[in-house]
């Protein structure tokens, strides 16, 4: 390990090529040579300029330049996978250990702990040039063929949502469903993954506060467009021939539809989604709700942990490319109107998942109606508008109604 | 000071749209709470102490004439950002159909 973090650093200093390092944020990588590192970082801070292999030498008498060495970005990528092989293998073996402890939990808990920091650590930032024309004409032409074959953003058929979502729930964003208890964001957000399963793509519902049992009723009842009434699908009141029948026509040949329960008792944290999302590779997420999850790093006060799960989870999104939306509710007081759609300031715990999100829209309802007020609270890619939907809640139906 | 039959008025209003709501009449001793009726006039003047009331009890699931008084403050804030909101949102309307449009 010493040998490859003075590789790297005989390699700044030949090459120079500093900005390499700054961009990676190497400083958990360096053990040995962190003093080293330190000071060439500082040097380079005050005089712009990386200093010379013989000051390096004069000041750290145990450093060793290398002398035949290759480019700073060969020996740092050698060094950043040293360091994730020892660090993936530190954190097995204490998990391996407090397995045959018979401590699991512990074990779990461990691992996740650990493997997400390694994530961390070992994640690139992205960087392009804006001047870089080329680049960007063919990233608008592969955009254009994914749109025109329907398999770019994740479309709802709720003109509204369309509209002002121009490229859809597209890989990499990450989307918040924001309203007071009781409004129906479940519902919305379990319509919109049956839009996407029947455009082709496979949707993965995270459920915190159902159970997996309930999503799919309400997935069937969706998916069958006024077939089946929720209402009998959850007392058991139908005619299995017919249902299978309805399966067989409807499912068969079709993607898989993922959906995850915890039964009330297990953490979720964005780690175990991750993983999730390793085991399925969905093409979109769906997270009911995530005043529900944990953070990958435990448990702290609300606020510190929702702000963390919202870091976490616009993370995951990007390195994962897959588009994740969360719901998130609203938290009213006793001078709330509640029949009102919620503002951005009222997100619950943490006002952190309004500035992480990509858009965020706002659902709100009156007491006894069925019309469901969105309003696009802030959106990156388009347009805050907003639009009405019209939901029979036993039938499944969803219709879309536009402001006049 | 608020006049005296401004301070009664208010609580009588009040009672009123407790009882078409609730549709049975919260207790309220005029003579000590007319003070805080005076409060909340002399904070926000007779009108919109009035719309206070109606706002409060219009929303509030289980409206009491304590919590009110109590969070007056609270009630003007909330029923501001409806109403900024509300305005806000007829204006976004309207830019929406020009952005939709073009």
């Amino acid at each position: 390990m010493s040998d490859l973090e003075a590789k790297v650093l005989s390699a700044v200093l030949n090459d120079k090529q500093i900005h390499v390092l700054f961009q990676a944020n190497p400083d958990t990588l360096f053990r040995t040579h962190k003093d080293v590192w330190d000071f060439v970082k500082n040097y380079y801070e005050q005089n712009s300029i990386v200093p010379t292999k013989s000051l390096l030498i004069e000041k750290f008498r145990d450093f060793q330049p290398v002398g035949e060495i290759g480019t700073t970005k060969h020996h740092l990528e050698e060094l950043r996978i040293q360091f994730l092989e020892d660090n993936l293998r530190n954190a097995l073996m204490t998990s391996a250990k407090q397995l045959n402890d018979h401590q699991p939990i512990e074990a779990l808990n461990s691992i996740i702990s650990k493997t997400s920091d390694l994530k961390r650590i070992s994640s690139d930032v992205r960087d392009i040039d804006a001047t870089d024309v080329e680049d960007a004409s063919a990233h608008f032409i592969q955009i254009k063929e994914l749109s025109e074959k329907g398999i770019h953003g994740v479309r709802t058929n709720l003109a509204g949502f369309d509209n002002y979502l121009p490229g859809g729930i597209a890989p990499g964003q990450f989307g918040i469903l924001l309203a007071y208890p009781a409004i129906g964001k479940s519902w919305l957000a379990i319509f919109m993954a049956v839009q996407a399963w029947k455009a082709g793509k496979k949707p993965l519902i995270v459920s915190l506060e159902m159970t997996e049992k309930e999503v799919r009723n309400r997935v069937y009842t969706i998916m069958a467009e006024g077939y089946f009434s929720h209402r009998k699908l959850s007392a058991g009141l139908i005619d299995i021939e017919g249902f299978e029948n309805w399966a067989k026509q409807h499912l068969k040949d079709k993607p898989p539809f993922y959906i995850i329960s915890n039964d009330g008792m297990a953490d979720v944290s964005p780690s175990v989604i991750r993983g999730k999302i390793d085991q399925y590779s969905p093409d979109v997420v769906f997270v009911d709700y995530i005043q529900l999850m944990n953070s990958n790093q435990g448990g702290e006060n609300e606020v510190v942990k929702i702000k963390n799960i919202s870091r976490e989870l616009k993370v995951l999104a990007i390195s994962s490319q897959v588009p994740i939306v969360a719901i998130a509710s609203a938290t009213p007081d006793n001078a709330t109107d509640m029949n009102s759609v919620p503002s951005l300031g009222q997100v619950a715990w943490s006002k952190q998942l309004a500035y992480d999100a990509d858009w965020v829209l706002a659902l709100g309802r009156a007491t006894g109606s069925t019309i469901l007020e969105c309003v696009f609270r802030k959106n990156r890619h388009g347009f805050c508008g907003e639009f009405m939907v019209d939901i029979d809640f036993d039938s499944g139906r969803f219709i879309y109604k536009d402001f006049e | 000071m608020a006049e005296k039959k401004d301070r009664f008025a208010l609580i009588s209003r009040y009672k009123k749209l407790i009882k078409e709501k609730n549709l049975t009449e919260e207790n309220i001793n005029i003579h000590i709470q007319q003070w805080a009726a005076d409060s909340l006039i002399e904070s926000y003047g007779i009108e919109q102490s009035y719309d206070l009331i109606e706002y409060y009890v219009g929303v509030s699931a289980s409206p009491t004439w304590k919590w009110l008084v109590d969070n007056a403050h609270k009630v003007y804030d909330a029923k501001k950002i409806k109403e900024d909101d509300d305005v806000a949102r007829r204006l976004l309307r309207v830019q929406a159909k020009e952005w939709l449009d073009k």
